[in-house]
């Protein structure tokens, strides 16, 4: 089988890349190996993504489906604020705005049969192995069905939207898969009922907005409406802190959530499971050389840095947005000789994510700077990013951002090629070491690197997530 | 440099209903919101600019650290200018 654009993952990534493609008139064959509808986490959108659902013509199906409207995210810690979803008018003022919270297992199959309704191939399977010729250049994935057989699928570019599958990487298509700076933690969700909202329907107490809990460094939970009565609710602490109380997730979730915080236990006095809790440990990573010849992995396929500001879902869309011009240029036979023809599309991703990266770390590491910053000194800026405004322009990275660079004493350099792509998002980076407690089996990244005696983080997590999956979920 | 009395009775009001403040070493006990609105106030009443690097919940934990930290500001500024 022979096709331009490969898409391996039928997310929202995989289903927006699919749909602008078709706007380019380019049908691509999206492989998924689900059947939809399926749970998947990462419910919230900012501002920026819900303008591209928009911009996609499909305001009509988010209203339709009633999917919960969020006006902002409350953050309830040693500090409480909120930020509202805003946008950006011509003169660059601020304007409120509004997005969408979606049950992602409605939500995705609407974005897949829509890519499909636009001239998508759809087709159930996996994607088993890439296949790279001798030079380099990704030419295809064999594909795996459901009854077994396989198939070679030809493409010129390959847009891995597999997700924390990180297929690509896998394969060692990519360069290195590093551990991220919050690998440490481990996250806990379900979707509930008879959790407490607030009220109204707009602004700070709107009943559908994002609540974000904390108490410590570390430790804290969400609380995102997925319908009028359903809301997903989660946990994320220390790995070792779940570890230390030997229960299973399910007991776990229950009796920690309330000590996150008085305002999430005031909210979750009387909850009911509509579903058994997930449990995702060591999440965080970030994939090194992401695009090359002949692909690109757009969203979790790259990096995840850490879900407590909900930009997963949003990074995604974006980049799938981002990288379209990109592939349509190399089709049409651009870039063919350059190392990577896809160098600059990389660069403006991993900045971007870095500008989240260095937010997130501030957050936690100089929370009263930080709330001061969100009260009132940098809140614009923060507005900005909260929206997922955070990709290079003439405002970004923001003055905010810089500051927050020079409060971390972090530089990030992207002149030199090689800079952009220094794992600084891996604990084991020696700037990154004080993040954490030194207990970690790694000291530094050249250990990590394979030079020293050290332990494989790669191994490290398996054994983690194997240890994790032996608990077991329970209903 | 001294601690502007304008300054003091702003602590003071804040830690309300807390007696006011008599030992220098003596924690604040100014809750979050209360110390965010602290530096607006010294930015906006007392013309002290606090620096974003200077924005650590320590600094602001008793009036000595204050004191000092003012201070602290007062030389730097003599000795840029």
């Amino acid at each position: 089988m022979k096709t331009d654009v490969l898409i391996i993952g039928g997310g929202p990534g995989g289903s927006a890349a699919a749909m602008l493609l078709a706007k380019e008139g380019i049908k691509p064959i999206i492989l998924e190996q689900e059947e939809f509808p399926r749970f998947h986490i990462g419910e919230s959108m900012t501002g920026e993504a819900g303008a591209l659902l928009r911009r996609l013509g499909l305001e009509k199906q988010m209203l339709e489906s009633e999917y919960p409207v969020k006006h902002g995210v409350r953050v309830f810690g040693t500090s409480s604020w909120f930020i509202p979803v805003a946008r950006r008018d011509e003169n660059w003022n601020l304007q409120s705005a509004s997005t969408w919270q979606v049950r992602r297992s409605d939500f995705d199959a609407m974005m897949l049969r829509e890519a499909q309704a636009r001239g998508a191939t759809v087709i159930r399977g996996t994607a088993a192995k890439a296949v790279l010729t001798d030079d380099g250049v990704l030419r295809g994935v064999v594909m795996r069905r459901p009854d077994g057989s396989t198939e070679e699928i030809e493409a010129q570019v390959v847009l891995d939207c597999s997700g924390m599958a990180t297929f690509l990487a896998n394969q060692k298509v990519t360069g290195p898969k590093y551990v991220g700076s919050y690998d440490k933690q481990i996250a806990f969700f379900a979707h509930v009922k008879g959790v407490i909202r607030d009220s109204e329907t707009s602004g700070e107490m709107a009943k559908d907005n994002t609540l974000i809990f904390y108490k410590k460094k570390f430790h804290w939970g969400w609380s995102i409406p997925v319908d009028h009565e359903v809301v997903s609710l989660g946990l994320v602490v220390p790995t070792a802190e779940f570890v230390a109380h030997k229960q299973t997730p399910n007991a776990f979730f229950l009796s920690y959530l309330p000590e996150i915080n008085p305002e999430l236990a005031r909210r979750v006095q009387d909850i009911e499971f509509v579903e058994s809790v997930h449990v995702i440990p060591n999440y965080s990573y970030q994939v090194r050389g992401f695009c090359g010849k002949g692909f690109i992995c757009i969203g979790d396929a790259h990096r995840f840095v850490d879900p407590i500001f909900s930009f997963g879902l949003s990074a995604a869309l974006r980049e799938a947005e981002f990288a379209i011009p990109h592939v349509v240029a190399y089709l049409s036979g651009e870039g063919r000789d350059e190392a990577n023809p896809f160098d600059a599309h990389q660069c403006f991703c991993e900045k971007a994510t870095d500008n989240l990266e260095d937010m997130i770390d501030l957050f936690w590491e100089q929370p009263f700077a930080f709330s001061v910053f969100v009260h009132h000194r940098y809140r614009a800026e923060l507005t900005d990013a909260f929206a997922g405004r955070v990709y290079e322009t003439e405002h970004q990275p923001s003055n905010a951002i810089l500051q927050f660079r020079k409060m971390l004493k972090r530089e990030r350099d992207y002149e030199h090629p090689d800079d952009y792509s220094i794992p600084i998002g891996s604990r084991y980076h020696p700037e990154r070491a004080a993040l954490w407690a030194p207990d970690s089996v790694v000291e530094t990244t050249e250990e990590w690197m394979d030079q020293g005696t050290g332990q494989k983080p790669e191994e490290e997590a398996n054994k983690f997530a194997a240890s994790t999956q032996a608990l077991g979920s329970v209903g | 440099m001294e601690i502007p009395q304008k300054l003091k009775d702003y602590i003071n009001e804040s830690r309300a209903p807390l007696p006011p403040v008599t030992d220098p070493d003596e924690p604040l006990q100014i809750d979050s919101l209360g110390l965010i609105r602290l530096v607006a106030f010294m930015e906006s009443d007392c013309g002290i600019r606090v620096e974003d690097e200077e924005l650590i919940a320590e600094n602001f934990a008793t009036l000595r650290n204050l004191g000092d930290l003012i201070a602290q500001k007062a030389q730097g500024a003599e000795t840029s200018s």
